[in-house]
C-alpha cells in the first residue's frame, strides 16, 4: 500500500482533516512530518532563498524531512479556496518551489475556486485528478472519498467554532479574553509562535482566534471595507479584528505575523489603524522569525498583559 | 481641481498628455528624491514593498504642493499592488489630509465602477476628449519606449558617457510639450537618429537581459539607476518590460490578443513555473529564457524586497540558469540599498560573464 506524505506546514493546519479523510477513504496510508523543531527550522532556512517568508522556510524543513518517508508527496497548488480571493502568490507556485529538491513524485492538483460559477466543478476536478494520478478511475469511489473528506473538514470546523460563538459571550471569563489574529500556520504551530497560546492560557486568559468564528461572518465584516480584500486570510484576520472590537468580545488583540509575510504587511497596517481609530483596545503586533528569542518575546507579552490588567483595574475602580 | 499621480519612470509624460485633454489642472509630485523615500518610509508599513513607500512619498510631497485629487491604480490581486491605494488612503486620513483618492480599478474587475470614475474625470467633456488624450498618451508611451531602446544601445558605446542620457532627457522635455501625434512622431525620429549618430556604428559586446518587477525596472530611483550603471559599464541592456507594454497589457480590452500574449509566456515558463503567481513572476521566468535565446549573456532580476511573485521566480531561476547555461543575478532593492554595494555586485557579475561564455563555447 503506497504511502502519501503530507508536510506538517502551511495549510496542513486548516485542511488536514479533508486531505486525511479523502486519502484514508480511498484506502491509502497518510503520514505527516514530525511537529516543527529547531532542527526543522534550521534545515528549512538553509534550503530556502533568503528573502522568502518564515512560514515557507519552515515548510521547506518539513518537506525535506518527509520526502524520504513516503511514496507520494501531497502538495496541492492552492490558488484559491473561496470565491474572489487568493491565498498568496507563494501558494500558487508551491510545488514549483520544491520540485528540484526531490525525485519523489509530487501530487499537485490545482485547486482554484476563485470563480463562483464553477466552484464544485473545480473541486471535483482536483479530487478526480488526485485519484487518477494514483490509478483510481472509479468516479464513484472518488466522489465517496471527497464527501468523506468534506465531512471530516466540517467536523473540524464545528469543533473549532464550539469554543466560543459570538452570540454566546457569557462563556466563563477566566481573567479575560485575548484575541490572537494570524494565519493558521503561525497560530497553531507552537514552535513558530514560541508557544504563544499556552503562554496566554497560563497567564489566565482565554484565547480566541479567527478560526473560532464562522467564515461567512468574518468575510461579511471584512467586506465592509471600501474595497473587498483579495486574500482569504487577509479577510479572516481583518474580519476577526473588527468583529472583536465592534462587539467587545476581547480585552486585547495580538496580531501575530511572520517576518516577510507580504499579505500581513498590508492587512496588519490596516488593522492597526482601524483598532486605534475605532476602539481603545490594547493592541500588540508581534513579528516572529527564525531569530526570535524567548526573552524579548515574553517580555513584550508580559508588558501587554500588564496593560490589559491595568485597564481592567481602572475600569473596575480598583485604582 | 488639482490632480496628482505617483511617479513611475516616465509615466508622468503619458498621464500629463491624458489629463491635459481633460482640462484638469495637474500638480505633478516633485521628482522622486531621498526626501520622498524618507517620507514614505516614515509613514508607510515597515514590511511593505518599496513601491508602496515611494508612491506614498510622492503623494505626500504633492499634497504639500497643493494637490487635492490623488489618482492611483488598483488591481485584483494576488499581488499587493492592488491594495496599495487602500492602505495609502488610510495613512493619509490618519495624517489629517482630507484629499480625495481616485482609484482606477482595472475595467475587468468592474465596468460600472470604471465607467463611473471615467465620467467623473471627464466632468461634462465629451468622451472624445478622453479618447484623444488616450491616443496621444499611448503614442507618447510608445515613443519613449522606442527612444529608450535606442538609448540603451547608445549608453555602452558612446564616446563620452552621459551624452546619450542628456539627449534623452531633452527628448522627454520636448515630448511632454508635444500636443499632436505628428509632433510626437517627428520627435521620436529626430532623437532616434541623433542617438544612432552617437553610436557611430559600434555595438556593445556584452548584452544583459533585465527582468523583474515592473516598478523597480522602470523607476531609476528605486533601482539606483541600474540601467544607466549597466550602460556605463559597457553593457547593452535588453528587456521586455516597457511602459507601453505594461499599459496595454493592463488596459487592453482585446481579449484575443491578451490570451495570445499570455499563452506564449505560459508555455515558455511551463517547465519551471506552471501557474501564474501574480505580478510579473511568470514573466520574469519566461523573459529570462527569451532574452537569453535572443543573445543576452546573462540575466539580472530586480525586485523590491519581500515581493511575493518575484520570490517565487527567484526560487526557480537557478534551475533556468542551469538549463540555459547563463548566469542570473537577483537584486532585491529596498530603502537600505546603497549605490556602492550595488556597483560592486554588478561589476563582479559582469566580470564573470565573458568567462562563462568562453567555457560555454569550449565545452
Amino acid at each position: 500500500m503506497p504511502i502519501i506524505g503530507v508536510p506538517r506546514a502551511l495549510l496542513y493546519y486548516e485542511f488536514f482533516p479533508l486531505w486525511n479523510g479523502f486519502f484514508t477513504s480511498l484506502g491509502w496510508e497518510v503520514v505527516t512530518s514530525e511537529p516543527t523543531t529547531k532542527g526543522t527550522i534550521d534545515q528549512g532556512v538553509s534550503m530556502a532563498v533568503d528573502e522568502t517568508c518564515f512560514p515557507i522556510k519552515v515548510f521547506y524543513g518539513h518537506f525535506l524531512e518527509l520526502c524520504h518517508r513516503c511514496d507520494f508527496i501531497f502538495l496541492p497548488r492552492l490558488v484559491s479556496i473561496e470565491p474572489r480571493a487568493y491565498i498568496c502568490p507563494k501558494f500558487m507556485g508551491l510545488p514549483d518551489l520544491v520540485r528540484g529538491l526531490t525525485t519523489q513524485p509530487i501530487l499537485e492538483p490545482v485547486v482554484n475556486l476563485h470563480s463562483n460559477k464553477d466552484y464544485w466543478r473545480q473541486l471535483w476536478g482536483a479530487a478526480q485528478l488526485t485519484g487518477a494520478k494514483m490509478g483510481i478511475k472509479s468516479n464513484f469511489r472518488i466522489g465517496q472519498a471527497l464527501l468523506c473528506g468534506l465531512k471530516e473538514q466540517q467536523k473540524h470546523y464545528q469543533s473549532l467554532n464550539n469554543i466560543v460563538s459570538p452570540e454566546n459571550t457569557s462563556t466563563q471569563k477566566p481573567r479575560g479574553r485575548i484575541g490572537v489574529i494570524g494565519h493558521p500556520y503561525t497560530i497553531y504551530d507552537p514552535a513558530v509562535n514560541m508557544n504563544l497560546l499556552r503562554f496566554l492560557e497560563n497567564a489566565g486568559y482565554q484565547v480566541v482566534t479567527p478560526y473560532n468564528f464562522p467564515n461567512q461572518l468574518l468575510t461579511a465584516i471584512a467586506n465592509e471595507l471600501p474595497k473587498e480584500l483579495f486574500w482569504t486570510y487577509g479577510r479572516k484576520v481583518i474580519g476577526a479584528a473588527r468583529l472583536w472590537y465592534q462587539r467587545k468580545l476581547v480585552d486585547g488583540i495580538i496580531d501575530l505575523v511572520t517576518f516577510g509575510c507580504g499579505t500581513d504587511s498590508v492587512t496588519g497596517e490596516i488593522i492597526e489603524r482601524l483598532v486605534r481609530r475605532e476602539s481603545n483596545l490594547p493592541f500588540l503586533l508581534l513579528t516572529v522569525d527564525e531569530h526570535t528569542g524567548e526573552a524579548g518575546f515574553y517580555t513584550r507579552l508580559e508588558a501587554f498583559i500588564d496593560m490589559i490588567q491595568f485597564k481592567a483595574a481602572i475600569a473596575g475602580g480598583d485604582v | 481641481m488639482k490632480v496628482t499621480y505617483p511617479h513611475m519612470g516616465t509615466i508622468n509624460i503619458v498621464l500629463n498628455a491624458l489629463l491635459r485633454e481633460l482640462n484638469l489642472e495637474i500638480v505633478p509630485p516633485p521628482p522622486t528624491s531621498k526626501k520622498t523615500l524618507e517620507l514614505g518610509t516614515a509613514h508607510g508599513p515597515e514590511f511593505a514593498c518599496l513601491p508602496l513607500k515611494i508612491t506614498l512619498g510622492n503623494f505626500l510631497e504633492a499634497l504639500e504642493q497643493g494637490a487635492e485629487i490623488l489618482i492611483m491604480a488598483g488591481g485584483c490581486g494576488p499581488c499587493r499592488f492592488g491594495y496599495y491605494a487602500q492602505v495609502q488612503r488610510e495613512i493619509l486620513t490618519d495624517l489629517g489630509h482630507n484629499s480625495t483618492m481616485l482609484i482606477l480599478e482595472p475595467p475587468q474587475t468592474g465596468w460600472i465602477d470604471f465607467l463611473g470614475k471615467l465620467r467623473w474625470l471627464l466632468g461634462g467633456l465629451p468622451v472624445r476628449a478622453f479618447q484623444r488624450g488616450w491616443t496621444l498618451g499611448m503614442a507618447k508611451a510608445r515613443a519613449i519606449d522606442c527612444v529608450e531602446e535606442e538609448l540603451e544601445r547608445t549608453r555602452p558605446v558612446e564616446a563620452l558617457h552621459g551624452v546619450g542620457n542628456a539627449e534623452f532627457n531633452r527628448f522627454l522635455n520636448q515630448l511632454d510639450q508635444a500636443t499632436t501625434l505628428a509632433e510626437t512622431a517627428k520627435l521620436t525620429k529626430t532623437y532616434q537618429s541623433l542617438l544612432r549618430q552617437l553610436q557611430e556604428g559600434r555595438r556593445a559586446s556584452i548584452k544583459v537581459g533585465v527582468v523583474g518587477e515592473i516598478y523597480t525596472v522602470l523607476e531609476p530611483f528605486s533601482n539606483q539607476d541600474l540601467l544607466q550603471r549597466l550602460g556605463a559599464l559597457g553593457v547593452e541592456v535588453q528587456r521586455k518590460l516597457r511602459l507601453s507594454h505594461w499599459i496595454s497589457e493592463h488596459l487592453t480590452l482585446n481579449s484575443r490578443k491578451r490570451r495570445q500574449f499570455r499563452q506564449e509566456i505560459t508555455a515558455l515558463a511551463k517547465p519551471y513555473l506552471q501557474y501564474f503567481v501574480g505580478g510579473h513572476g511568470l514573466e520574469s521566468v519566461a523573459h529570462s529564457i527569451q532574452l537569453c535565446q535572443e543573445g543576452a549573456s546573462g540575466i539580472i532580476q530586480v525586485a523590491p524586497l519581500t515581493c511575493m511573485p518575484e520570490i517565487v521566480a527567484e526560487t526557480v531561476l537557478p534551475q533556468v540558469s542551469k538549463d540555459i547555461g547563463k548566469p542570473i543575478l537577483t537584486l532585491f532593492v529596498d530603502e537600505q540599498t546603497a549605490p556602492a554595494g550595488l556597483q560592486t555586485r554588478l561589476e563582479a557579475f559582469l566580470d564573470l560573464l565573458p568567462l562563462n561564455d568562453i567555457s560555454q563555447h569550449s565545452s
